[in-house]
């Protein structure tokens, strides 16, 4: 195996040594591990992530793996279980803070660690609970969302906008699940959350 | 004259609940801000939209 300093400067080389910093120090929550939070998650701590804080309440089911992280022998079992051992091998030197949780009923105080959270619900009335619930809550923490990823249409379609200056939405702001849900549009809407999260701490961090 | 999402809308006076009714939206699946702060759901029948006011109303629709 390899040294963190070795893994900090290998990674250093294709992001430069200073966002390697930033990134270092930073602390993202990610809410919800499907189709947007599996990806969103491990895209960044792939990137070197210092702190990831993971919070879902689900097990992994078999339409999951067409758009999720997980694999099909994770099935079953409870994703924050499967992604804190995916993180630990993709990342190792990532620290991760698990919370098996409701995020709109349960106690989210340990969101206060987080430098940005990452909205990544399945259900637009959840979605809308947890944004007006982050907004009210933590007014000056940065939070990305996420809306409108459905169907086959044209991920040139999905994008980022930004709401305030610091609530940003991704997605195509349309389109449903009910129109389908494609792996590849989905994490086309994960990589623009969390390339979001990234300019957050390029930025403002 | 309102700004709501970036465009200038004849509101001042409206209440929020009111706005989101006309224009179809689903209390329960959006967001409002007002000034680049969010109105609480329990406020949406008493605040109202002010001359100058820049809204942003965030909708949100199932799959992620």
């Amino acid at each position: 195996m390899f040294s963190e300093e070795e893994y900090t400067e290998a990674l250093s080389q294709k992001q430069g040594k200073g966002m390697q910093e930033k990134l270092g120090r930073a602390t993202v929550a990610v809410c919800g591990l499907g189709g947007l939070g599996s990806n969103v998650s491990l895209m960044l701590a792939r990137c070197g992530l210092g702190t990831l804080i993971l919070t879902d309440n689900n097990y992994v089911g078999l339409s999951d793996i067409s758009r999720q992280v997980y694999l099909s022998g994770d099935v079953g079992e409870k994703k924050t279980d499967v992604i804190g051992r995916i993180i630990e091998s993709a990342a190792p030197f990532c620290k991760t803070e698990i919370h098996f949780c409701d995020l709109l009923s349960g106690d989210t105080a340990y969101l206060f660690r987080a430098d940005i959270i990452v909205e990544c619900l399945d259900r637009a009335e959840s979605k809308a609970a947890f944004v007006n619930k982050i907004l009210e809550t933590y007014p000056n923490k940065f939070l990305v969302s996420a809306t409108g990823m459905g169907g086959l249409k044209p991920g040139n379609d999905i994008r980022t906008k930004k709401v305030t200056e610091r609530f940003f939405m991704c997605g195509d702001g349309a389109t449903s699940s009910s129109e389908g849900l494609y792996g590849p549009r989905v994490m086309i809407c994960a990589a623009h959350e969390a390339l979001k999260a990234l300019e957050i701490i390029r930025d403002e961090l | 004259m309102v700004k709501i999402n970036g465009e200038e809308k004849d509101a001042a006076g409206v209440t929020v609940e009111r706005y989101l009714k006309d224009c179809g939206f689903d209390a329960a699946r959006v967001a409002v801000e007002v000034n680049g702060e969010i109105v609480r759901k329990s406020d949406y029948s008493a605040a109202a939209f002010k001359d100058g006011d820049v809204v942003e109303i965030v909708s949100f629709v199932g799959g992620g």
